[in-house]
């Protein structure tokens, strides 16, 4: 028997509490209290505590919070059964093991018992074997129980924190967003974290005064790491802190960021890019991809025609050594619109197993072409509905940029 | 249970995966561990083919496994390819550009002839 209790013990998890088996005895005859204590008198594990006074009963059991009520059910003051009703509405003795004692075999009693919450039912004065192993059976389950309880609220609190933290550092990449603008281009844009991150940032600047530069991040993976790496490269990009880079030249800084962010160095994590700089003296965009979905420009016209894929041939960043990150250029009209996006905005797995078709996605986007119109609300509770939840796996970010 | 399931056809190490959704950190990080062993698996004949026949969904972090693998085959001369990538998968890899990067088959038949004559292969004739 202390062999089991031994072993509960040791596989107790670090930081769990410690709980000792105690023994609440309620009788109204000194003379059982007396014999149950003698009789537990060489457990040296098992506390036990005596209530004369039923009216005591259930203050006594708030106080030293027993592992197992033994109570009889014939006692003067007060009806054994309501007792026992009153310790199970009782919030810190409701799933406390209760067992009753009787002086008889009383098929009816023990059922009526048994219907209220007692878990056992023993004829006094029991044998002293049996009395200790019942004891330790109903102490242990309900040790147990408590355990378990325990463990699963820690479990809450930690994963609380962790959705605390998420939440946080979503907020914090929030902040770092480039509020939408109206000049020298008008863009907005929509960026919803996924509930881990999904390593997504973006940003545009003046790098001088005709050059303009806009770039969308995807880190692989999800959580702090990805988001912080994301973050990271932001920075480098804002602070245009790359070596022998001129940031007008987007296969340049796409080479530098290949040579300066190994995966292997960054906790095996590469990334996505479309960086993009548009001249205004020269109504041009040049653009470079390591990855990442192409930029789709719709060009002005009288209808809707399907834009033209901003695509390019380099590969992810950080992932390997890349000799060249070509730049391309097209010439941007007035009224031009273009979209950088991640991923997280057409991967989506729609019911039967099937991704939603890049196709369609763009032809959403065509679709939606009103000037007056930003298609991207309505783009981000489309998606919502084909993902058939507000909460989606992946950052949805999407820039639009009218020219 | 292991995440990998490795066999020889020939002279060919054929890797084939037993999850059909790559998705959770927990098994990347398992497949991540199995892909390290796997150039050593494949040090007689410095052939090996990735089929990925059986997976459905994989998460982009999966995508740095297959990238590490390929700088170790590099260093260690190994031949990869990968094959039987399905559609959902295959538009991923497409986006990434890795279709530029590594050499990736339709179907495992394509594969094993792509790796050229086998030596073994007198073995087999009837």
């Amino acid at each position: 028997m202390s062999q089991i209790t031994q072993d509960s013990e040791s596989e107790r998890p670090q930081g769990m509490s410690e709980f000792t088996i105690t023994v609440l005895l309620v009788d109204d005859q000194k003379i059982i209290g007396e014999a149950v204590r003698r009789m537990l008198d060489d457990q040296t594990d098992i506390a036990f505590h005596f209530c004369q006074d039923p009216t005591q009963a259930l203050e006594m059991a708030r106080q030293i919070k027993p592992t197992v009520i033994l109570q009889d059910l014939v006692m003067p003051e007060v009806d054994g059964l309501t007792l026992v009703k009153f310790f199970r509405a009782n919030a810190s003795t409701r799933d406390t093991p209760m067992i009753v004692l009787s002086s008889k075999e009383e098929p009816v009693v023990k059922a009526e018992a048994f219907a209220l919450g007692a878990n056992d039912y023993l004829v006094k004065l029991p044998d002293k074997i049996e009395l200790v192993a019942r004891i330790r059976y109903h102490s242990r389950g309900y040790i147990n129980l408590l355990q378990r309880n325990e463990a699963y609220t820690a479990i809450e609190q930690s994963r609380q924190r962790l959705a605390e933290q998420m939440e946080a550092a979503a907020k914090y990449v929030s902040t770092l967003l480039p509020q939408p603008t109206s000049e020298p281009v008008t863009i907005d844009w929509r960026y919803i974290p996924c509930t881990d991150l999904g390593g997504d940032t973006f940003g545009y600047h003046w790098i001088d005064d005709d050059n303009f530069a806009l770039y969308l991040i995807d880190v692989s993976g999800h959580g702090l790491d990805s988001a912080l790496l994301s973050v990271t490269i932001m920075n480098v990009l804002r602070s245009r802190s790359l070596p022998q880079t001129d940031f007008r030249d987007p296969g340049q800084v796409l080479l530098a960021l290949n040579n300066g962010f190994p995966m292997e160095e960054y906790g095996g994590k590469f990334f996505t890019i479309w960086y993009g700089v548009f001249d205004l003296s020269s109504s041009t965009l040049s653009w470079c991809g390591g990855g990442h979905p192409p930029a789709l420009l719709f060009e002005n016209g009288p209808s809707a025609t399907a834009p033209i894929e901003l695509d390019s041939d380099g590969p992810m960043i950080g992932g390997m050594p890349w000799d060249e990150f070509e730049t391309q250029q097209h010439a941007i009209s007035s009224g031009d619109r273009l979209f950088i996006y991640s991923d997280g905005v057409h991967e989506i797995h729609l019911p039967g197993g099937i991704d939603w078709p890049f196709e369609q996605f763009v032809d959403y986007l065509a679709g939606h072409s009103d000037p007056q119109k930003s298609p991207l609300d309505g783009l981000l509770q489309h998606v919502r509905q084909l993902n058939g939840s507000d909460l989606l796996d992946d950052d949805f970010s999407i820039i639009e940029v009218r020219f | 249970m292991n995440a990998l399931e490795i066999t020889e056809v020939n002279d060919v190490v054929v890797v084939s995966f037993n999850h059909s959704k790559v998705l959770d950190e927990a098994t990347i990080r398992q497949i991540g561990e199995e892909f390290s062993t796997l150039t050593l698996e494949a040090a007689a004949e410095r052939k090996l083919l990735l089929n990925f026949s059986n997976v459905a969904f994989m998460a982009s972090a999966m995508i740095g496994k297959i990238l590490v693998l390929n700088k170790q085959c590099k260093k260690d001369r190994v031949d990869l390819k990968l094959c039987s990538i399905c559609p959902n998968i295959m538009e991923v890899f497409n986006l990434m550009k890795l279709n530029k990067v590594l050499k990736i088959y339709d179907n495992a038949e394509q594969a094993l002839e792509a790796f050229g004559p086998t030596r073994k292969s007198w073995f087999h004739r009837s």
